[in-house]
């Protein structure tokens, strides 16, 4: 590479940037807050820039669809990041620990949606209202006929799996965009049916006195408890997102995506397979919502608006759409970027933004990336 | 209907609007032959394609393969799986993915049930020696088409030419009987035609029936065995390449009245 490449490169990597951020930071905040936020992006740029680095090294496996065994890099990474996510929880405060746990709440739902919008290409506007259906589900259960966690858990992610037939058989032919409206206003359906039917779901004040999961030997009514059941159902769940990734489900999806008409063309009934994929996609959603709903011991509508649906999808597309890791990285980060930014007070969500959109400018394929 | 036939087309029209796009065309495909379809633009030649491949429905007429299967109607995924493969004309590859995979993916339908859900989720050693099994035929395909060294490439870093010959190894990995392409030579330099003529002798000689639809006379009677001709939606005239060539109603078709 000679110089000028270099410097070109170096312009668009950290001095362009953060000269936006600049630009429209200092007018609102003043210098020395905005330079704060500068030094935010400038750590930020760094990690992105020596992922992008990396790219180019990497395209080549990335289009592979084959499952070849983890790099020594990529071990470590996991490994890491599961012994972080283990020890971690001993050393956070309540409040910490409260954030940890909902980033691996939205891990799930990210997760879950990313099978839709990364595999598939499907977008989906209204998955929250399956994490809805799933806590209605359990709440419901343990209120009127007093059926305890466990049994609920696989019925939860059951009743949201039925009830995205209804809106699968109907919408899966539709394309692109219009999908896109037909599962919004779906999503937006279940959240008004959740406030309104006032015999079944009593209504915007939502059931209470939901309990909380218990094993016979270990203490699960605790915050920290509860932090590790999650996040075996998460270990769980990304194992069993990887295996179907690499499997001959996975390709027919990444055959859809590609180009539908020659999957069809190589006899893939893809109406069946979107269908499936939607009916799995809405199950993860369920179960966090079971989940979900036994750690607040409380549900109400408002907790399932539309919102909280373009959250998961930013989620999944910052994080890298199809990157299990990207997603949950993307997870991790909308959670807790906020809570980082409560220094800003008033301008926090305004950062948040401004991060988002500089993000999505000068690294458009996600944290880590795009993945077939 | 001749019992020798692998594919029966009687009398299929269909109807656009107030167009007819095909008018009663009747063509059978014999077992072993190298059928072309020729005729000028807007003939109704992709039409036909589509008709026989599920994409349209006729409007009336019977499409029968392999003499007693009904293919009008059906949808496109179930006629692929009775072994009929299409190559579209402006190419239908999964771009972001390798080119050993795309082919690949051709042989899933094929292998569907070479392992169980079970052995997917606990990548037993049955789902290993399936994949690396799957893996070696797509590689051993892309070898056959001549495009081995692009195989871990991502289909659309391939040139034009690679890409048509890549379609056509997806389409054999999926055991064809019977092998639809549309315009295969258009857009190919003479290296590569070369190259796309070798390649479909070769299919031809693993007994594997192709039909072509192609505009390059030359092309053309270098592997036809038997020529249709259609025109405004009819089938104009058929028969061997040098009768069809004397033909006078052909001539008139493409260079018009004198």
């Amino acid at each position: 590479m000679n110089l000028r490449t270099s410097i070109r490169t170096i312009l668009k990597a950290y001095v362009l940037p953060l000269a936006w951020i600049f630009a429209i930071s200092i007018p609102i905040m003043g210098l020395v807050r905005s330079i704060f936020a500068g030094v935010f992006v400038f750590a930020g740029l760094l990690v992105f820039n020596i992922f992008i680095r990396r790219k180019a090294r990497v395209q080549k496996s990335r289009s592979r669809l084959t499952y070849t065994g983890l790099s020594f890099a990529g071990r470590f990474a996991w490994v890491f990041a599961l012994a972080a996510a283990i020890i971690a929880p001993l050393f956070l405060n309540g409040y910490s620990l409260d954030v940890f746990t909902s980033v691996l709440f939205y891990t799930m739902l990210a997760l879950g949606l990313n099978l839709l919008v990364g595999d598939l290409g499907l977008l989906n506007l209204g998955y929250i209202a399956f994490y809805g259906i799933g806590a209605y589900t359990y709440a419901i259960l343990s209120a009127k006929f007093g059926i305890g966690f466990w049994g609920s858990l696989m019925l939860g992610g059951i009743a949201a799996s039925v009830f995205s037939l209804i809106i699968a058989v109907p919408t899966l032919r539709l394309k692109g965009d219009y999908l896109a409206i037909a599962t919004l206003g779906f999503g937006e359906i279940v959240r008004i049916v959740l406030n309104n039917w006032d015999s079944l779901t009593n209504g915007p004040n939502g059931i209470m006195n939901i309990p909380r999961p218990s094993l016979p030997w270990i203490q699960l009514s605790t915050g920290i408890g509860f932090f590790y059941l999650v996040l075996c159902f998460i270990i769980l769940q990304v194992y069993l997102l990887y295996r179907i990734k690499r499997s001959r489900f996975g390709r027919y999806a990444v055959a859809i995506r590609e180009n539908e008409r020659a999957a069809e063309m190589v006899g893939i009934n893809t109406y069946k397979i979107k269908t499936l994929y939607f009916m799995l996609s809405a199950f993860f959603g369920g179960v966090a919502g079971v989940l979900f709903a036994s750690k607040q011991m409380f549900v109400s509508p408002d907790s399932f608006t539309f919102i909280e649906s373009v959250y998961v999808l930013a989620m999944v597309i910052l994080g890298g759409m199809g990157n299990i890791a990207g997603v949950m990285a993307g997870a991790f980060t909308l959670v807790v970027l906020p809570e980082l930014l409560r220094e800003f007070v008033l301008y926090r969500m305004l950062i948040f933004s401004l991060l988002l959109i500089t993000m999505m400018l000068f690294k458009p394929e996600g944290l880590l990336g795009k993945r077939t | 209907m001749d019992n020798n036939a692998i594919l029966s087309i009687d009398n299929v029209s269909i109807m656009f609007g107030g167009l007819k796009a095909l008018d009663s065309v009747t063509i059978d495909i014999k077992k072993g032959e190298v059928l072309c379809i020729i005729g000028p633009n807007g003939a109704g030649k992709t039409t036909l394609f589509n008709c026989i491949t599920g994409f349209l429905r006729p409007s009336s007429g019977s499409i029968v393969f392999d003499g007693s299967i009904s293919l009008a109607g059906m949808k496109p995924h179930k006629i692929a799986s009775y072994g009929i493969y299409r190559s579209f004309q402006n190419l239908a590859l999964f771009t972001n993915i390798s080119a050993v995979d795309n082919v690949m993916i051709g042989a899933l339908k094929r292998t569907q049930f070479s392992y169980s859900i079970a052995d997917m989720f606990f990548h037993t050693k049955k789902f290993l020696t399936r994949e690396s099994a799957l893996r070696q035929e797509a590689e051993n395909l892309l070898e056959f088409m001549g495009i081995a060294g692009k195989k871990d490439h991502k289909a659309g870093e391939l040139s034009y030419g690679e890409r048509k010959l890549l379609e056509l190894a997806r389409g054999l990995i999926t055991k064809p009987q019977l092998l639809l392409l549309d315009e295969p030579a258009a857009g190919l330099n003479p290296t590569e035609k070369t190259e796309l003529v070798r390649a479909i002798k070769k299919i031809r000689e693993q007994k594997i029936n192709v039909v072509i639809i192609e505009h390059d006379m030359r092309f053309v009677s270098d592997i036809a065995n038997w020529i249709v001709v259609l025109d405004y939606g009819k089938k104009l005239a058929e028969g061997l390449p040098d009768d069809v060539k004397k033909n006078t109603a052909v001539i008139e078709a493409y260079l018009g009245t004198h």
